[in-house]
């Protein structure tokens, strides 16, 4: 069954979250009751888009020491404990935002919105071809460490390590580079000229409109109530 | 080095976002589409270098290479670490969306510093590449620590920045390896570097 939410186009859904971002990482000061409203409904629309809780807790998990430092720091140097407080639980709540964004509309989707919304056109080349290649030259430079375990019995001291990393870092490089020009020929031949397009512009239908209203007001409210 | 969201005030986030767009736009202006795929690929193997663990005296460090892309990519390491940067926030939440424009300003200016140094060719190609290298990492923890304390944050972050220079040594050593493997067997990658319409070699 597919969750409602996939219905709404990414660029609502991509405006929408932004927006909210910024009105939770703009409140001023402590407000314990507005922040909990916030967690609340950022809580609603995890269970209503269906965002899977173990990929969402990973991502929080990974930027947690990122969000606790800057709160300790925070209440360190304000000498109140609410300051620290305030700067983690808004950063908790538009870190949890934008997980339930990247975790339940694919990222070549978000891409193509933010294309269509004026990301420029290299950016958007680039990173397609990352998606396509990072996984290929990654698995390339695990044969690579992998060879040379195999064939290394014994145990290389620091300089050794880092020689032979920062030459097998220059052997990838130096593949990369060759295999641009083969990839740049066999795109040519399927008609590449340079531009990565965005996606047919679609026209914004009550869902995504009321979407992107609902959001903004309901995160408005919780800020101004 | 990555910043998160809602940790700097939205207004900052703004304003580098707002800087940062027309940088972009510079930065791959008339790129050929020869050009783009070759940055494409560069970045792929750059993001997957930077996935890797390296041990070191009973921990493990990962390297960025910040300065190998501004030496392989000069004004074009704009683009590709804010496309490297947004990749990241997109699939790992690494930085953030509101902090993608600050993000893409630190590492940035380590990579665009670092092609700098390469270019002025004081001394051999592996002091100039650890030179580069170390800027690589240097700048980016200096800026980070800068703007946190310059947030309310204390001048804790900048102590931080300074235990990065540890990890900006080791970076300027494996730098200055790959930049010694590359000059053996591929010169010209190490020369042309994307500097733009007037006198590159783009093709190399």
């Amino acid at each position: 069954m597919t969750a409602v939410h996939e219905a709404i186009d990414p660029a609502a859904k991509l405006i929408a979250f932004l927006t909210a971002g910024v009105v939770v990482a703009t409140t001023p000061g402590w407000q314990p009751l507005n922040l909990a409203v916030y967690g609340a409904m950022t809580a609603v629309l995890l269970m209503g888009f269906r965002a899977p809780l173990g990929v969402v807790a990973k991502r929080l998990l990974a930027v947690s020491p990122v969000v606790l430092l800057s709160g300790a720091a925070r209440a360190w140097q304000a000498g109140d404990v609410t300051a620290g407080l305030t700067v983690a639980a808004k950063a908790g709540i538009v870190i949890l935002l934008f997980a339930v964004l990247t975790s339940t509309t694919p990222v070549s989707s978000l891409l193509q919105a933010m294309r269509r919304m004026g990301m420029p056109n290299a950016v958007g080349s680039v990173i397609a071809l990352m998606e396509r290649y990072v996984h290929l030259l990654g698995e390339e430079l695990r044969r690579m460490r992998r060879a040379r375990a195999s064939r290394t019995v014994h145990t290389m001291g620091l300089a050794e390590r880092f020689r032979s990393e920062g030459q097998m870092f220059g052997a990838l490089l130096l593949r990369s580079w060759n295999r641009s020009d083969r990839v740049y020929q066999a795109m040519l031949a399927r008609g590449f000229t340079g531009d990565w397009p965005g996606g047919s512009r679609r026209v914004w239908g009550l869902r995504d409109a009321g979407f992107v209203v609902g959001m903004a007001a309901g995160f408005g409210w919780a800020r101004w109530m | 080095m990555h910043i998160a969201d809602g940790i700097l005030p939205v207004a900052w986030c703004s304003a580098a976002h707002a800087v940062t767009y027309p940088l972009i736009y510079w930065s791959g202006r008339k790129a050929q589409p020869d050009e783009i795929v070759k940055m494409g690929l560069l970045a792929s193997a750059l993001f997957a270098v930077s996935l890797v663990h390296i041990p070191v005296a009973g921990t493990a460090i990962h390297v960025g290479l910040l300065g190998l892309a501004g030496i392989l990519l000069g004004v074009r390491s704009l683009v590709v670490v804010s496309s490297a940067l947004l990749l990241q926030a997109l699939l790992f939440q690494h930085g953030g969306l509101l902090a993608l424009g600050v993000n893409a300003l630190n590492m940035s200016a380590g990579a665009l510093l670092a092609g700098l140094l390469w270019r002025v060719r004081l001394g051999n190609a592996a002091v100039r590449g650890f030179v580069a290298g170390f800027a690589g990492v240097a700048v980016p923890a200096g800026l980070v620590g800068v703007e946190f304390a310059l947030a309310g944050y204390g001048k804790g972050f900048l102590a931080l920045a300074g235990l990065y220079s540890g990890v900006a040594v080791l970076e300027g050593v494996i730098t200055s390896v790959t930049v010694g493997f590359l000059a053996r067997t591929k010169p010209a990658a190490l020369e042309s570097a994307f500097m733009g319409e007037n006198g590159s070699d783009r093709s190399a």
